[in-house]
C-alpha cells in the first residue's frame, strides 16, 4: 500500500504480491455493461407491452361508453400500471448487479421509493374507479360487499391494498423518522405479502388476462422474473454473506465517539470492492442477526481486511463497536459507484462533514497523483476531526491538502462557508475540479448549491443520495 | 472520555422491533378470512372471475339481491299453480332459442316454461291459465362485449309470460360464462317484477343494461 497509489500499476504488481502472501487490494467491482440507452429501451418496451396488452383488449374503446366505460378503463389502466410500478420497484429493491453497478444503490433505492409512492397513488385511483365501474345505480353497500370479498380473489386484493397503504404511509419521512429502523423495515416487508395477495385478482378479473393466454403468460412471466431476481440477487447474496462471514479482527476507538472496525476472513480473497463504497453489516450474534446496517469503508479494501469507521449514532452502531474480536459478521456488498473512477484523470476536491470522512479517507488512498486533492473538512469541534493525521499524510502523497472548518455554524467567520465566493477563495481552481461530497444532507445541499454557483458542472459533483 | 451512551439505553429486542409487522400480518390474515366470502353458490360449476355477486338496480325499483334468500312471499304465488320446474342454467343459450324464429310473433298457451336460475325459481309469479301470450323479439342492443337481444311473451293483459335473451355476449370464454350466469337471473328478475324495473346483475353490468334496454323497447311497443 505504500507504493504508488494509482490503480493501473496495482494490477501489474498483483502477481508478485500474491506469491509473497502480501495483502493486496481487492479487485474493483466489475463495471456494469448496461448503458443508459439500454435501460431507457428496456423501460420503454416494458411500458409498451403493458399498455399494448390493455389496448389490444379494447382498453381505449371503452372510453366512449359513458361513465361506466370510463371508470372501467381507468380501473384497468391504473391496476396494470400499479402492478407494473410495484414490480419494477421490487426489482430495484432486489439490487440486481447490472443496475447497482450502473447507477448505485442509493439511486436504486430512491427509484424504489418513487415507484412505491406511484404505485400507492395508482392503487388508490384503481380502487375508487373500480367501485365506480362496479356500481350501476348507487347501491354502494352491495358494491362494497362485492369488491371487498364476495368476488373470488377480491378479499386478497382488498387486504393487499390496505397493506400497501400501510407500508407507504409508514415510509413517509415524517412517520418513518419516529420508528426504529428495524420496526420500519419489518413493516416494509409486509409489502411482499400485499403484492402476493393482490396477484390473484389481476388474473381472474378484468378482460386483459382472463381470456388471452399469451397476455396471461407475459404477465405471469414478469412476476416470476422479479421473484427470481429477489431470490437470487437479494436473498441469495444475504445467504452467501451469512454462510461465509468475516470476523471482527480489530476494534479501535479513534475519538470520543468513533471506532474503527476491521473485518477479516478468507472470503476477502474472492471479494471485489473499492474505496468509496459501503457494505451492509449484520453481526451474527443472538442479539444482532436481525439487524443489518450500511457502513462506509474508511480504507481501501485489501485481503487483509475491510476497515469501517463507525460513529456511535444509535443502537446498531453502538452494538457493532461493542462486539468482541472474533465475532462473525455477514457482509453484503460492497455497493456504491462513488469510487475513484469518477475522478477520471482530473483534479479532485472533497467536501466532507462529520463521519462522511470515512469514504473520503478511503478514496484518498486510491487517487492518482494527478488528482491533487483538496479536502474541505467540516466538523463541529476539534475532537470531532477524525483520521486527521492520516488525511494529511495521504493528501501530501498526492500533492493535495486538507482544509478544516471547525466550530458550530453560528461561530464561523463567514456566514455560508460553502458559498461560491468562499469556495473560490479556498480553492482557486474549483471550477476545474471533480467534486466528491460526503456528509449529512444539509451539508450536501449547501455544498451542491455553492459548487454550482462556483462553476462546477452538475455532472462533476458526485455524492451518495440520502435514501432515508 | 465520556461514558458511552449505549449503556444508558435499553437494548432493543427483536420481539419489540418485529411486533408492528407481526400485528399487521395478523390483522391482514384476520381481515382476509373475514372478507373472503366468494359467492360460489350460483356458479360452482363454472367459476367466474368477474361479478358473481349481488344484484344492482337497473330500473327504478329496488329488489332484494338475488343472491339473498328468495323473497317468495312478496310475490304471493297462486296456490293452485306449482312453480315450473327450473331448467338448468346450461340450457340458457348464448345462441338463439332454436324453436322460435327471430322477428316472428307466435302465440303459445300458458303456462310457459320459464327458464330461471335455481336461486330465483321460487319467485315465479301466479299464472292464470289459458290467456294467450304474444312472443315479441326486442331490438338488438350492442354493448361493449357484444349484442344483447331479449325475447318476451306478453299476454294481452300486460302480464309477462316468459322472457329470455336470445342473444347475449358470447365472443369470449369469459363473456359466455357471464352470460350463462347472468341471463337466468335477469329472466327471473323480470318474471318476479313483471316489469322492466329490475335489478341488474353485478359484474354483468353491460349485459344487464343491454337486456334492460331491449326489454324496455318490447314493453313500450306493446304498451303503446
Amino acid at each position: 500500500m505504500s507504493t504508488s497509489p494509482t490503480l493501473a500499476p496495482m494490477n501489474t504488481q498483483l502477481g508478485t504480491r500474491r506469491t509473497t502472501h502480501q495483502p493486496r487490494r481487492l479487485l474493483p467491482a466489475r463495471p456494469s455493461r448496461a448503458l443508459d440507452t439500454d435501460l431507457v429501451w428496456a423501460l420503454g418496451i416494458y411500458i409498451a407491452v403493458i399498455t399494448g396488452i390493455w389496448i389490444i383488449h379494447g382498453g381505449l374503446s371503452q372510453f366512449g361508453d359513458g361513465t361506466i366505460g370510463i371508470a372501467t378503463g381507468v380501473t384497468q389502466l391504473t391496476g396494470l400500471y400499479a402492478s407494473a410500478a410495484g414490480l419494477l420497484g421490487l426489482f430495484f429493491a432486489a439490487r440486481p448487479r447490472i443496475l447497482e453497478r450502473h447507477c448505485g444503490l442509493d439511486r436504486l433505492f430512491n427509484w424504489h421509493r418513487v415507484l412505491g409512492e406511484t404505485m400507492a397513488v395508482l392503487v388508490g385511483v384503481h380502487v375508487a374507479a373500480g367501485i365506480m365501474a362496479w356500481q350501476v345505480d348507487g347501491q354502494w353497500g352491495a358494491v362494497l360487499a362485492d369488491v371487498t370479498g364476495r368476488v373470488p380473489y377480491f378479499a386478497g386484493a382488498t387486504v393487499g391494498a390496505v397493506l400497501i397503504g400501510v407500508v407507504t404511509v409508514t415510509s413517509l419521512k415524517s412517520i418513518r423518522n419516529r420508528l426504529a429502523y428495524e420496526a420500519w423495515y419489518f413493516l416494509h416487508l409486509t409489502a411482499y405479502l400485499g403484492f402476493a395477495l393482490s396477484f390473484g385478482h389481476t388474473i381472474t378479473s378484468g378482460t386483459d388476462f382472463s381470456d388471452d393466454a399469451i397476455a396471461r403468460w407475459i404477465w405471469i412471466g414478469l412476476h416470476v422474473t422479479v421473484a427470481a431476481t429477489l431470490v437470487w440477487s437479494r436473498w441469495g447474496h444475504t445467504m452467501v454473506a451469512a454462510l461465509r462471514p468475516l470476523r471482527v479482527a480489530e476494534i479501535q476507538r479513534v475519538s470520543h465517539d468513533v471506532c474503527t472496525v476491521r473485518l477479516a476472513g478468507g472470503r476477502l480473497q474472492q471479494m471485489r470492492g473499492s474505496a468509496g463504497q459501503f457494505c451492509f453489516l449484520r453481526p451474527l450474534t443472538a442479539a444482532g442477526w436481525w439487524r443489518c446496517n450500511p457502513f462506509s469503508l474508511s480504507a481501501s479494501p485489501t485481503t487483509e481486511g475491510l476497515r469501517f469507521s463507525i460513529k456511535d449514532r444509535g443502537d446498531a452502531s453502538n452494538y457493532i463497536t461493542s462486539l468482541k474480536v472474533g465475532t462473525k459478521i455477514a457482509v453484503e456488498g460492497p455497493y456504491g459507484v462513488c469510487t475513484s473512477d469518477v475522478a477520471l484523470d482530473r483534479k479532485v476536491m472533497f467536501v466532507v462533514g462529520g463521519i462522511g470522512i470515512a469514504p473520503a479517507r478511503a478514496l484518498l488512498e486510491d487517487l492518482p497523483a494527478s488528482a491533487a486533492p483538496v479536502v474541505l473538512y467540516r466538523a463541529r469541534s476539534r475532537k470531532d476531526l477524525i483520521h486527521y493525521d492520516e488525511l494529511v499524510e495521504l493528501a501530501a502523497r498526492t500533492n493535495g491538502r486538507v482544509l478544516t472548518l471547525v466550530g458550530p455554524s453560528a461561530s464561523l467567520a463567514v456566514k455560508d462557508p460553502f458559498s461560491a465566493s468562499s469556495l473560490r477563495r479556498a480553492i482557486p481552481d474549483v471550477a476545474e475540479r471533480v467534486a466528491i461530497l460526503c456528509g449529512p444532507e444539509r451539508l450536501l445541499q449547501a455544498a451542491r448549491h455553492g459548487l454550482k454557483r462556483a462553476g462546477v458542472h452538475t455532472s462533476d459533483i458526485h455524492y451518495e443520495h440520502a435514501w432515508w | 472520555m465520556k461514558p458511552s451512551p449505549s449503556h444508558a439505553r435499553r437494548r432493543p429486542s427483536l420481539a419489540r422491533r418485529a411486533l408492528p409487522a407481526i400485528a399487521l400480518t395478523g390483522a391482514s390474515g384476520f381481515l382476509l378470512s373475514a372478507l373472503d366470502r366468494p359467492n360460489n353458490s350460483a356458479n360452482a360449476a363454472t367459476p367466474l372471475g368477474d361479478g358473481v355477486a349481488s344484484t344492482i338496480t337497473v330500473g327504478d325499483v329496488t329488489i332484494l339481491p338475488a343472491a339473498a334468500p328468495a323473497p317468495t312471499p312478496a310475490v304471493a304465488p297462486a296456490p293452485t299453480v306449482a312453480p315450473q320446474t327450473p331448467e338448468t342454467t346450461s340450457s340458457v343459450p348464448s345462441t338463439p332459442v332454436a324453436t322460435i324464429n327471430s322477428n316472428s310473433v307466435t302465440t303459445t298457451p300458458e303456462p310457459v316454461a320459464v327458464e330461471t336460475a335455481p336461486t330465483v325459481a321460487s319467485t315465479v309469479p301466479p299464472a292464470p291459465v289459458a290467456t294467450p301470450c304474444r312472443t315479441v323479439d326486442g331490438p338488438t342492443v350492442n354493448t361493449r362485449f357484444g349484442p344483447v337481444q331479449v325475447e318476451a311473451s306478453v299476454s294481452s293483459s300486460g302480464r309477462i309470460c316468459s322472457v329470455d335473451a336470445i342473444q347475449s355476449p358470447s365472443d369470449r370464454r369469459k363473456s359466455r360464462q357471464i352470460s350463462q350466469y347472468a341471463v337466468p337471473i335477469l329472466n327471473g328478475q323480470v318474471m318476479a317484477a313483471q316489469s322492466k324495473n329490475i335489478n341488474g346483475v353485478s359484474g354483468a353490468t353491460y349485459t344487464s343494461v343491454g337486456y334492460y334496454k331491449s326489454l324496455q323497447s318490447i314493453l313500450d311497443s306493446l304498451g303503446g
